[in-house]
């Protein structure tokens, strides 16, 4: 039998206290959303069901206690820390779901460089760990464009990435050991060692389960050496995306790792760098660490960029003014709300990643598609941000004008559609549909596309350690 | 054409960090480095224009926009957006020097284009712009043409009759007046006047249309009667200095902060009041 | 070198544009206080109060109808052009700054707008004004005369004219005067006397980082209970979350209270010199690489509603003592 609202409120009190719980209803609007919904929230439409409360938890026994009981009572858990979700993730869509934030678990337990690892709790943003690392002279080396706000345990459950990725990995490369908590309550602990053969991996069990499997409570992570002086910047200008591909894939293929590689197409480029980029390419490379490597990675770059005679190099001073403006911050948030309302312009995005010899492909067919098919489109670009040995990203840049519509149809009218174009093509050519932004509640339409016969292996997961269904329902897994 | 609204697009000195502040020897700060906008208060004229023709087309009254700025090939860009927005005719006009702190200057070749084309009922610009920050621009053209001026303005709509109603912020509170064209509007703290973007579509119709442009000293050779008046000389730049030290209160959470806050200065401040 | 002050006594800030005007003769060694201050008015009751707060030794009040821009322009002009002085102060109010630009003209001189200071040279005078949104200060030479100039906004000072005994006082009645044909109607809505922030001691200023209408609106009933006037930055007010005659900084109102609490803004110099001369500024922002954490004397990071909430409660506990 379910509980009603105010009952789920009192059990919930009970367990961690009323002032953790929380039910004001502007919180509660705010709660049942995340970007993927900004533009009917910007409007005060709130489509989703509210939750019945946020809770913020203060510890791991909160987690597990609060689990246990929605395993018991059938109660769908949102986990949520920074907020800053992007794919529908923390939309509430089943009724009566509790919202469990962890960000007032925001201690940063242990520094240890001589073990090159640092551990905080869940709720810890990002920006406050890397600023406290910088003072002694490190960096976690993980640096998505919310990390202002991002905190720890979303950034390790949406296996998100960094713009010095090609470098340091994302952050499955960085995770050492972690904390979890299943819906069963059960507590979990996986020790910080360098690597171990003792069966398979089980932190990849909890790195990228976007909140439907389990609640991270702490995170572990290794720690490199801050540089900044040995950074060499570089820039250039060309005609053709294709060229750019061919260049990420030399630098790669030839066993260089630049931190940063960049290359974005004349639409997303515009944006950008039109005070220096008219209608052209714009490769961007930062090469980082030890004195030595930093400068024979830039050295080796500009070798393989030199064998491509229409790339035009660009006055570094260009670049790092925009790199420094780069990441988000609470400013640019509030701008962009208030231009939405009045443009009604509104942009998103959808990141994808492929081998080598698809990319462009994928690039060329989503692009010339969008234009065809879509209406009201005001800017169609794309830009690869991630570099592998193997192949790079895609992160598909997309804005409208919402016309003769209301904010609530805004997703079906422009924005399904238009990831629909690129989740297929991608798909289709055998690629990922989701390379660093999680699937949220928005692609699960085609997970099983995008796993094949390997679908198995992700759903038996879920029924192993979710049977009742009640972690984050509809995310990664369709609604049941 | 109605309406010329006149525009600058400069440099967003936000992005300049702390050491980019370094003034030349030419009294100038290097900008090139930073991504340009459209000067906001310019583009609170170039929406209020466009809101304006909206309005009056819903009334059946057609109106003709036009707009301009003073730049080098790089606003093409700009302009052919602005035309698909609806803008009929965006021009250019190329002027052979820096006119950042020239405000005569520039308004001698707006109204020299002025005197040049079919005559127009209203010129809308920003009331200043960054860099020069001059606050005259608007003010020097209504002389030249021998023009009223209405400052401040916050929102303007053409009437069925012909004549346009004014709203304008003054010292003794807002004013709104009906006026008979023509008229210079100096565009001030408009709301909700963000640049509508235009579609993929209307840019591609417009791309192959080259921009109309006029070379400032052919121009100024058509209007040989335009008074001279000479203006302030830029002798020094420098920074302004508005450190204070800030002293960064710590704390477990915002309530130990905000008592902190309190206890330790605020109180005593505020009893010395 | 002898000049002019051309004040509007249409306006109800006249007594703030006799302080600025006052303050910056005060500060300018060039100038002595022996000059005329022409006063453009139409209540004829305050004409003789007016006369009193100038800040000059001669007075010439003109009465008029109302104050409209071309007829003030027309009869300035003509008072002025067959023997124009060598300098002409305006405040920086709206109608001192527009008025002084296209004097200039008509009287083929050269003009500056919202001046900080002067100094002669010879003939030549040289001003200082902000320029580069407020991130550099220039310093311009002028060289034709008349020079027309504006102050900038925000000059004031504890100045009181009173104590200036007034040489001679003219009067003229100019309200007979043809008003300008484009105007075909005008309604003026008055506005909430603006001294009310301009004098306030202590200041809240919200910026952008406050996100919405409803926050504002909580945010009056917190400034109220603070017993703080209530400012905003320029995207609040753009952005309809709160009137206009509120905006705070180079467009809008300059204060300078003993203390400014400084919320959820990130402090760029067009709004930073609308506070600048408070005597103590506290900033609360979530970004400690907001320009204003180095320009306050003292800085909250963390979330501005928390921090004032518990800084509400503990003002008013003492209050209630």
């Amino acid at each position: 039998m379910s509980l009603n609202r105010e009952q789920i409120v009192s059990i919930l009190i009970k367990i961690v206290g009323a002032d953790q719980v929380i039910t004001e209803e502007e919180v509660l609007k705010e709660s049942s959303v995340d970007r993927f919904r900004r533009f009917e929230e910007l409007h005060g439409v709130y489509t989703q069901p509210l939750p019945a409360a946020v809770v913020y938890v203060r510890n791991t026994n909160d987690v597990s206690a609060v689990l246990k009981l929605a395993n018991e009572q059938g109660i769908n858990i949102v986990p949520r820390t920074g907020h800053t979700a992007t794919e529908g993730g923390l939309e509430t869509i089943v009724e009566n779901s509790v919202v469990l934030d962890g960000s007032a678990m925001n201690e940063i337990i242990k520094i240890d460089p001589y073990n090159m690892q640092a551990t905080c709790q869940c709720g810890t943003p990002l920006q406050t760990l890397e600023d406290r690392l910088r003072e002694i002279g490190f960096t976690t080396g993980h640096s998505p464009q919310s990390k202002p706000l991002a905190q720890l345990g979303g950034l390790v459950a949406t296996r998100s990435i960094g713009q010095f990725s090609t470098l340091y990995g994302g952050i499955e490369d960085m995770v050492v050991g972690l904390e979890a908590v299943f819906s069963n309550g059960e507590i979990t602990r996986i020790k910080n060692v360098p690597r171990r053969a003792a069966g398979p991996d089980i932190r990849h069990v909890i790195i990228g389960n976007e909140g439907a499997l389990c609640y991270i409570t702490e995170v572990t992570v290794k720690i490199f050496k801050f540089m900044p002086e040995n950074n060499v910047l570089l820039g250039y200008t060309l005609e053709k995306m294709k060229t750019g591909f061919e260049i990420l894939r030399e630098v790669m293929a030839e066993g260089y790792k630049p931190s940063v590689a960049r290359l974005y197409d004349p639409e997303d480029g515009a944006y950008h760098f039109s005070h220096f980029a008219n209608n052209k390419c714009v490769l961007i490379f930062m090469a980082e660490g030890p004195k030595a490597i930093a400068a024979a990675t830039a050295a080796a770059i500009e070798v393989i960029v030199a064998k491509h005679p229409e790339c035009v190099k660009v006055d570094t001073r260009y670049i790092e003014t925009w790199f420094d403006h780069l990441n988000w911050d609470a400013t640019d948030i509030a701008k962009e709300r208030s231009e939405i309302v009045e443009t009604k312009n509104i942009g998103n995005t959808t990141e994808i990643s492929a081998n080598w010899d698809k990319i462009n492909q994928i690039y060329e067919t989503c692009i010339k598609r969008i234009r065809n098919e879509i209406p009201d489109m005001t800017l169609v670009g794309g830009h690869s941000s991630h570099s592998y040995i193997n192949g790079t990203n895609l992160y598909f840049v997309h804005y409208y004008n919402v016309v003769d519509c209301k904010p609530e149809e805004e997703i079906t009218k422009y924005h399904w559609p238009l990831k629909k174009i690129i989740v297929e093509e991608t798909i289709k050519a055998g690629g990922s549909m989701c390379h660093h932004h999680g699937v949220g509640k928005h692609r699960t339409p085609w997970i099983k596309d995008e796993y094949g016969s390997s679908y198995y292996i992700l759903e038996t997961l879920k029924k192993a350690f979710d049977p009742e269904g009640i972690m984050n329902q509809g995310t990664i897994y369709p609604r049941r | 054409m109605n309406v010329l609204v006149c525009f600058k697009v400069v440099p967003d000195l936000d992005q300049l960090s702390g050491s980019d502040w370094v003034v030349d020897g030419c009294s100038r700060v290097e900008t090139r480095f930073v991504k340009r906008m459209i000067n906001p208060y310019d583009e609170s004229a170039l929406e209020l224009a466009l809101k304006m023709a909206d309005q009056a087309r819903g009334s059946g009254v057609t109106l003709g926009l036009n707009s301009l700025t003073i730049a080098d090939s790089g606003a093409n860009l700009t302009l052919k957006s602005l035309r698909a927005l609806g803008y009929q005719e965006a021009v250019r006009i190329e002027a052979d020097r820096d006119l950042e702190f020239a405000p005569e200057d520039v308004a001698a070749l707006i109204a020299a284009y002025v005197l040049s084309t079919d005559p127009l009922e209203l010129i809308m610009m920003g009331r200043q712009s960054g860099v020069g920050d001059n606050a005259k621009t608007p003010l020097l053209i209504a002389e030249l043409l021998r023009w009223p001026c209405i400052t401040q303005v916050i929102a303007v709509e053409k009437d069925a009759a012909g004549t346009y109603l004014v709203t304008a912020m003054a010292d003794e509170g807002v004013v709104t007046r009906i006026i008979e064209p023509p008229c210079v509007l100096a565009i001030g703290n408009a709301p909700s006047s963000t640049l509508r973007v235009p579609t993929l579509r209307a840019i591609k119709e417009q791309s192959a249309i080259a921009v109309k442009t006029y070379a400032a000293a052919e121009l100024i050779s058509t209007s040989p009667t335009l008074p001279v008046n000479p203006g302030a000389e830029l002798l020094t730049l420098e920074v302004v200095n508005r450190n204070r030290g800030g002293l960064i209160i710590e704390g477990a959470d915002a309530t130990e902060k905000a008592q902190i806050l309190y206890q330790s200065y605020l109180k005593g401040w505020l009893a010395e009041l | 070198m002898n000049y002019k002050v051309i004040l509007n006594g249409c306006s109800p800030n006249f007594s703030n544009q006799c302080s600025t005007i006052g303050t910056f003769l005060t500060s300018t060694a060039a100038l002595e206080l022996e000059a005329q201050t022409i006063i453009f008015y139409n209540n004829p009751a305050l004409a003789s109060q007016f006369a009193a707060e100038t800040p000059t030794d001669r007075v010439h009040l003109v009465k008029i109808e109302q104050y409209e821009t071309q007829t003030v322009l027309a009869i300035l002009t003509e008072l002025e052009k067959p023997d124009p002085a060598d300098l002409y102060l305006f405040p920086g109010d709206y109608a001192g700054s527009e008025i002084a630009v296209r004097l200039a003209c008509r009287l083929t001189g050269s003009s500056l707008a919202a001046v900080n200071s002067l100094q002669t040279d010879q003939d030549q005078i040289i001003c200082t004004k902000v320029v580069y949104n407020g991130y550099l200060q220039g310093r311009f030479s002028l060289n034709k005369k008349p020079y027309c100039l504006s102050l900038a906004r925000g000059i004031t000072g504890n100045r009181d004219n009173q104590g200036i005994e007034k040489r001679e006082i003219i009067q003229s009645d100019r309200s007979a005067e043809e008003q300008p044909a484009y105007i075909i109607k005008q309604t003026v809505d008055p506005a909430e006397l603006l001294s009310e922030l301009e004098e306030a001691k202590f200041v809240v200023a919200g910026g952008r980082g406050i996100k919405n209408k409803e926050n504002y609106l909580d945010l009056q009933q917190s400034a109220r209970r603070l017993g703080a006037a209530l400012g905003v930055s320029r995207p609040v007010a753009m952005n309809g979350w709160a009137p206009l005659d509120k905006l705070i900084g180079a467009s809008g109102i300059i204060a300078s209270p003993e203390i400014c609490l400084a919320l959820a803004v990130s402090g760029s110099p067009a709004f930073f010199s609308g506070i600048e001369k408070s005597r103590k500024i506290i900033a609360i922002n979530t970004d400690p690489q907001a320009a204003i954490v180095k320009n306050a004397d003292l800085t909250v990071i963390d979330d501005y509603k928390a921090v004032l909430d518990e800084l509400t409660r503990l003002i008013e506990k003492d209050k209630n003592r």
